[in-house]
């Protein structure tokens, strides 16, 4: 079948995608990159050591947290599975690495939803960890490998990528777990440290892979990465702060570059649902799988369509009523909210290519207009600060218009 | 009781053993007018070996061997008294008549205890000196070598397994399994260092472990043994892969009467309590021209055993933290059925040709309810239940053909062939019948996402924190702590480990938050272990040659060949569940359960400290029918290549042949009365051969591979650039997985053991002998420690064991002197020293924890890159307290003790440490009553095995100057063995002649087989057996 691919393949630029089935919006695509047991505060101090310069990259141009907090049991099973099924443990009833109760044939993971709006749409999952593999049903891979190591992950998610028909891969790296287990999950142990890096480095190979694609250029990718959970001392599954702290990033098409802080939710672990108001404002597991199918099917009608039957408890980062995250697929240009959440001192960023002007207006929920400006022209980006400090916690609406679009956003003042 | 002297018919020539190298005989001018005379000693119903035989006014002089026979050739022709001396017996004085050309038969001269009066003619006996005692003391104080022995006899000892009769022996000590004896040790020296013989030959091995060459004792019952003879310092003509010791197990020949003998047993183990049985039936024949003899044994010994257990296993390696707790309960029934047959055919020339014929058949069908709390799996902390059982089956069996000729009046010749095999496998579990599933079966209930309660947290200088409601490690305010550069570790430490006092080794308590009940358990998987394991040698050749130029030298020559092969295959057989059928938990709560029977309490020995935490199990009688009672609610999952684990069973099956052959050539001459000397070199030359798999060249070599199923060829892995099946359609078992190179490798392992050997022997007068032995010995690499390839996975312990195939075999030059003194009754002071000095020792090492994830145990092997030495002194006292007169006088101690020191350098450490294996102090004491007049006898003995060091922790990580430096300088990482008393106590009355009761009891003491880590506070392995006490009857017709 590998062969098969790299001679359509290369038909295919030939031709000019005539060799295969084809969906609408073909050209949305996603790489999920997980990195099992990666602190977040370890990541971070790799960064800034230079030492994982890939993630490094990606952090630079992207959306990204340090500020995220696992709610479920911090262990593998069910930390993949809130993430690929976008809904929380109640539902999708894995609360162990034995995988038992699991119901995805109603909460099935996330390529299985893209494919019921995308029928021909190609995912691959890739990961060493067996029981990923083999106790999962329903989840729309066309292919689940396992390959027994990380190199050999990195080396067919590689492969994997040379296919043109891939939309959807996973890619799983598990050896950070590994290092942690064997010599402590702390920034201050090298050899949990050195794991960060030489993961980095499987990330790096992948992405070049990624961005070598012979069509890359006009194909619409979206990087997800992010880790399933913390630890501490050499273990994890408990419920202390460094078992579930933990972060993620993306980018790619259309996603900004902005950080997004978030206070912790407190513990929702062994299948209370999260509920609560919080857990609408900060990221959390189960926004990845929202995510992607919100970037995969950019023509929402499916996803609403859908919106009962899938019954999704995350949130898309891209989604556009969202108060904390921005997206301005309605608008042509890119378009920011920096930092996000914020204290009511934010800036707007938006993308120019043309001399265009765009107004801000930010109103309360009654509509009266709490501040209004014209946003500075700098070129090949418009700016402007904002302060909304002085008013009270709660809703606004920002509106954003420039001369052959508008959008408006909820934002939430805490 | 009286048993009639015979003085029957001449006949040609005799019998000449194995032993008649240890005789002593005097020069004689030989002259024309010749005849011989031959003839057995006995005392009562025994025989009596090594009894001083000398015609006087002559030189003729010579010891009875081991079956109480002698023999003087071309003795001139004349009257003599044929004087007869044994250690505690009267002498007895027989006149006799040499007739030219003939040979005087003398059968059974019967000899009397000393204290009656000696008398010519018919001697009358007034009561048996029966015990093996008398028998063990006079061999030992006539052997020319340093070494002892112990009179099995017909069923005369009250041990079953082999193993057993030989913990009663000075310096002896035997490695233990379920409380019973598996491996033997003179000296308290490691066991590989040891050479156990049958008949001579070292038998093939093939166990569970198959991680020596010493045969574990458990399928070898004691019914089949004649008498067990210790060499503490060997002879040219004993295989000289023996540092240690050699023990010689001599199986029954047949008798020279006709005679029956019956042995019934039944007792009672208090662990399991539960019975243990015991049946033994002997027939002897002799024909009536006396050259014709057989006998046919037939033996089943079938016991209920326990084992309470409790094991702990530690999973860092930068602290003393648990990675988990088992509490097992062991039950099981082994049965052992083995059988003989001995026939022998004396010609008229003297001509001997004999054949044996042995088989044993051990089946060890053991259950074991372990409940398992895991602190440090890797997801979160759970709690297993474990349903274990398996049907071990042992098959050893073999045979040996040989002869004896008298070639000339001064050379003898005597060969012998012999083909054994020994197999292990397991039986039906869990399937009915022979398939090829069944092995050492695993079936996992388990409890996920528990939080235990019991750890505390470590920071990098050692202070302790406890935890919060989360799991947070909270300060003593109760703020969380945050910072990183503490590197705290959340562990459960126990002792003096934990600086807020942590459990005792005794009452280890896991404490589970958030309840822990039945119905959180839920089916995780199960397994079988495969394991089959066989070893055979097909052929094993001997030949000795014997001259006897004068009466003061003789020569003895000999060689030895022997073909050894053997295979192993370990394998898994895993089942899970089939999450496309079913995804709901199968919890326990919906099966049959109940609580398991721990009859009498789980560690009692204890107080019971898990009393009331405990869980039910599955019931037994549906364990084994579970799997298949889930039909496809399981997905099997076999051990081939498509399996994510295939590469890590690559190293677990290899095969090998080995060639051995040795030649020897020694003198044994009396300078004088006093003085004697034997001397002499054995070579032993080996070529071993090995293959097994391996992964070339390790993590870095791997490639992109799919996986077919190919008709005819089965599973082929396949590199992804180099398909040839792609094309041809077959199907894909896996797609894009990892593909190794995998690589049959061979390894030719050829050395040449010369080994000189001197003994010096001097009788100071009549009871008192002074030795000395100059010897060089050798051992083995095992089989295991020699492997190439991958390393051998054992799959449930978590442990790989990585063969070394740059290993040399261990040499030790051996220096032993020993003094004994002989008193009457059968009393014997001796004090011995020993020292040994190892080249090449090969010692087992553990880079261990690695992952405590998993708590994978690495070993390996080492040579000691600096000589290894042992030194120790040895004293035994045998003593009726005869001189006490009345009641008192039929008391008598035997005590004996060893203590040993020994030095090794472990590479990287700073200091020296004693040897591995090796105990410092043993020490063996019986008390022993006999009254004669009634048949009554008891005994009580203590046995104590001092501590020693087991393994070596040699974990090593790059230090600050990119050098691999130990981990652990100390020994606070490496493994023990705890010093151990063992009480047993023995009775027998003999009710007539032909009717015997007697009684055992064994382990009174009931002392755990103890192994911890670094510190006795720090339990790994904890064993109670309990008492065993047994009620037998023997009949003898």
């Amino acid at each position: 079948m590998f062969k098969k691919s790299l001679i359509l393949g290369f038909g295919a630029m030939v031709l000019g995608f005539t060799g295969f089935a084809q969906d609408a919006d073909d050209e949305y695509k996603l790489l999920f990159i997980g990195i099992d047991g990666v602190r977040s505060d370890a990541l971070q101090q790799q960064m800034n050591n230079g030492n994982a310069p890939n993630l490094k990259e990606m952090f630079d141009t992207g959306l990204f947290t340090f500020d995220s907090w696992h709610l479920g049991v911090t262990s593998s099973g069910p930390s993949w599975s809130d993430m690929l099924t976008g809904v929380w443990e109640n539902k999708h009833g894995v609360t162990s690495n034995n995988y038992t109760g699991s119901d995805y044939g109603t909460y099935p993971y996330f390529p299985t939803r893209v494919k019921e709006c995308r029928p021909n749409a190609k995912a691959v999952q890739v990961t060493s960890w067996q029981p990923m593999s083999t106790n999962v049903y329903n989840d729309g891979w066309d292919n689940k490998i396992v390959p027994p190591t990380d190199d050999a992950c990195a080396q067919v998610a590689v492969a994997q990528l040379q296919d043109v028909e891939l939309d959807i891969l996973f890619v799983h790296i598990d050896d950070v777990d590994a290092a942690g287990h064997g010599n402590g999950f702390n920034p201050s142990v090298p050899a949990y440290m050195n794991a960060i890096s030489y993961a980095d480095g499987l990330v790096g190979q992948i992405i070049n892979a990624l961005e070598s694609r012979p069509n890359y250029a006009n194909e619409k990718w979206v990087i997800l990465a992010t880790t399933d959970h913390g630890g501490t001392g050499t273990g994890h599954g408990g419920n202390s702060d460094d078992e579930r702290h933990i972060w993620w990033v993306a980018t790619g098409y259309n996603v900004p570059q902005t950080e997004i802080t978030g206070v912790d939710p407190g513990s929702y672990q062994f299948g209370t649902p999260p509920t609560d108001a919080v857990v609408a404002q900060v990221p959390v597991l189960t926004d990845i799988a929202v995510t992607a199918l919100d970037h995969c099917l950019p023509d929402n009608t499916c996803i609403e369509n859908n919106q009962a039957a899938w019954d999704l408890d995350g949130k898309s980062w891209l989604e556009e009523d969202n108060n904390v995250y921005v997206e301005s697929y309605t608008l042509q240009n890119e378009f920011g909210i920096y930092p996000n959440p914020n204290g009511g001192v934010f800036d707007i960023v938006v993308d120019i290519e043309t001399d265009e002007t765009f107004t801000v207006v930010i109103t309360d929920i009654t509509g009266t207009v709490v501040f209004q400006s014209t946003l500075d022209n700098h070129g090949t980006y418009s700016k402007k600060k904002m302060d909304i400090s002085q008013y009270a916690s709660g809703a606004y609406m920002l509106t954003l218009t420039g001369q052959n679009s508008a959008v408006t956003k909820k934002i939430v003042k805490n | 009781m009286a048993v009639e002297q015979n003085v029957t018919n001449i006949i040609t020539n005799m019998i000449k053993s194995f032993f008649t190298g240890f005789f002593f005989l005097t020069s004689l001018s030989v002259l024309a007018q010749t005849g011989n005379v031959s003839g057995t000693v006995m005392d009562g119903d025994e025989t009596i070996p090594s009894a001083k035989v000398v015609l006087q006014e002559t030189n003729f002089k010579v010891l009875t061997d081991f079956d109480g026979k002698f023999q003087f050739r071309e003795v001139p022709v004349g009257q003599y008294k044929l004087q007869i001396s044994s250690a505690y017996l009267a002498d007895e004085i027989i006149d006799i008549e040499i007739v030219a050309g003939e040979t005087l038969k003398l059968r059974k001269i019967q000899m009397k205890v000393d204290d009656l009066v000696q008398s010519m003619g018919p001697v009358f006996v007034s009561h048996k000196q029966k015990d093996g005692d008398g028998k063990a003391n006079k061999l030992q104080k006539n052997e020319s070598t340093i070494g002892n022995v112990e009179y099995v006899g017909d069923g005369e000892q009250v041990a079953y397994n082999a193993a057993d009769n030989l913990q009663k022996m000075p310096a002896v000590t035997v490695r233990q399994d379920q409380g019973e004896g598996r491996y033997m040790s003179v000296r308290g020296t490691p066991t590989n260092w040891n050479s156990t013989l049958i008949n001579g030959d070292r038998l093939p091995v093939a166990d569970e472990e198959s991680e020596t060459r010493t045969m574990a004792f458990d399928v070898l019952s004691s019914d089949l043994l004649d008498y067990i003879k210790v060499a503490k310092a060997i002879t040219p003509d004993i295989e000289g892969d023996a540092i240690g010791g050699s023990v010689n197990f001599i199986t029954k020949s047949s008798p020279d009467s006709n005679e029956i003998r019956i042995n019934i047993m039944s007792g009672y183990n208090a662990q399991v309590q539960r019975p243990v049985y015991n049946g033994n039936i002997f027939i002897g024949r002799r024909s009536k021209d006396e050259k014709f003899g057989f006998l046919l044994n037939a033996s089943t010994y079938v016991r209920n055993y326990g084992t309470d257990n409790f094991e702990v296993v530690y999973g860092s390696n930068f602290n003393q933290g648990l990675n988990r707790l088992e509490l097992r309960d062991y039950t099981g029934v082994r049965s052992t059925y083995s059988g003989n047959i001995a026939l022998d055919y004396t010609f008229d020339k003297g001509h001997k040709l004999f054949f044996k014929g042995m088989a044993g058949y051990f089946t060890d069908d053991e259950w074991n309810m372990n409940t398992r709390y895991n602190y440090a799996i890797g997801a979160g902390s759970t709690i297993m239940l474990q349903h274990i059982h398996s049907k071990a089956q042992s098959l050893l069996y073999g045979g040996e053909f040989g002869g004896e000729f008298n070639l000339s009046k001064k050379l003898d010749l005597d060969f012998k062939v012999s083909h054994y095999s020994n197999r292990f496998g397991f039986g039906p579990v869990p399937f009915q019948g022979r398939d090829d599933r069944n092995g050492y079966l695993v079936m996992n209930f388990e409890k996920f996402n528990v939080q235990f309660r019991d750890q505390i947290y470590l920071d990098k200088f050692g202070n302790s924190y406890l935890s919060d409601n989360n799991g947070n490690p909270i300060d003593d305010q109760g703020n969380i702590l945050t910072d990183p550069t503490l590197e705290l570790a959340r562990v459960k430490l126990i002792g003096d480990d934990n600086p807020r006092g942590g459990d005792p080794w005794n009452a280890i308590q896991p404490i589970v938050g958030g309840g822990n009940e039945p119905s959180d358990y839920e089916f995780s998987g199960a397994y079988t272990e495969l394991n089959e394991t066989w070893e055979r040698d097909p052929i094993v050749a001997n030949v000795n040659v014997s001259c006897e130029p004068n009466n003061k030298i003789f020569f003895k020559a000999g060689g030895k060949f022997r073909n050894k092969e053997g295979y192993r295959s370990l394998s898994l057989f895993e089942w899970h569940q089939n999450f496309l059928v079913h995804s709901d938990p199968l919890l326990l709560t919906n099966y049959p359960n109940a609580m398991n029977n721990y009859n009498g309490g789980f560690l009692q020995e204890l107080g019971q400290p898990y009393e009331g935490q405990f869980l039910p199990f599955m019931q037994r009688d549906y364990v084994d029918g579970f799997i298949q009672s889930l039909g496809d609610t399981l997905r099997e999952e076999p051990m081939t290549v498509a399996h994510s684990d295939y590469y890590e069973f690559v190293g677990s099956t290899y095969s090998y042949t080995e060639a051995a052959q040795a030649g020897y050539l020694m003198a044994d001459y009396q300078l004088n009365k006093k003085w004697s000397l034997i001397g002499g070199v054995r070579v032993e030359a080996t070529q071993l051969k090995m293959e097994a798999d391996t992964i070339y060249d390790g993590d870095d070599d791997w490639f992109l591979a799919h996986v077919y199923d190919v008709p005819d060829e089965g599973y082929q892995v396949v590199d992804i650039n180099d398909d040839p099946y792609d094309a041809l359609g077959y199907d894909r078992i896996l797609e894009y997985t990892v593909g190794y190179p995998v690589e049959k490798v061979q390894l030719q392992l050829n050395y040449i053991a010369p080994l000189p050997m001197l003994h010096v022997r001097y009788d100071q007068n009549n009871n008192t002998v002074w030795r000395g032995a100059i010897t060089r010995t050798y051992r083995r690499p095992n089989f295991i420690e020699t492997k190439p390839g991958s390393p051998v996975i054992d799959f449930t312990n978590l442990e790989f064991n990585q063969g070394n195939p740059g290993l040399k075999p261990s040499f030790s030059w051996n220096l032993d002197l020993s003094y004994e003194k002989y008193m009457p009754n059968a009393g014997l002071f001796s004090v011995g020293f020993f020292g040994k000095r190892i080249e090449d020792h090969i010692y087992r090492t553990i880079t261990a924890d690695i992952d405590p994830q998993l708590g994978i145990i690495y070993k390996s092997y080492q040579n000691a890159n600096q000589p290894v030495y042992v030194g120790g002194v040895e004293a035994n006292v045998k003593k009726k307290f005869d001189s006490l007169g009345g009641f008192w006088s039929n008391f008598g101690v035997d005590v004996n003790c060893t203590y040993t020191y020994s030095r090794m350098q472990i590479p990287g450490r700073s200091l020296s440490q004693s040897l591995p294996m090796q105990p410092a102090l043993l020490f063996n004491a019986a008390l022993v009553f006999d009254h004669q007049e009634s048949g009554l006898k008891a005994s009580v003995s203590v046995n104590y095995t001092g501590g020693y060091l087991m393994e070596i922790n040699t974990s090593a990580i790059l230090d600050a100057s990119e050098e691999l430096k130990l981990l652990h300088d100390n020994t606070d990482y490496d493994v023990f063995m705890r010093d151990r008393w063992i009480m047993n106590a023995s009775a027998s009355w003999q009710v007539n002649k032909a009717f015997q009761i007697y009684a055992e009891a064994s382990n009174l003491l009931n002392t755990p087989f103890y192994i911890y880590r670094g510190q006795e506070y720090r339990p790994m392995q904890v064993e109670y057996y309990s008492i065993r006490a047994t009620l037998g009857m023997r009949f003898k017709f």
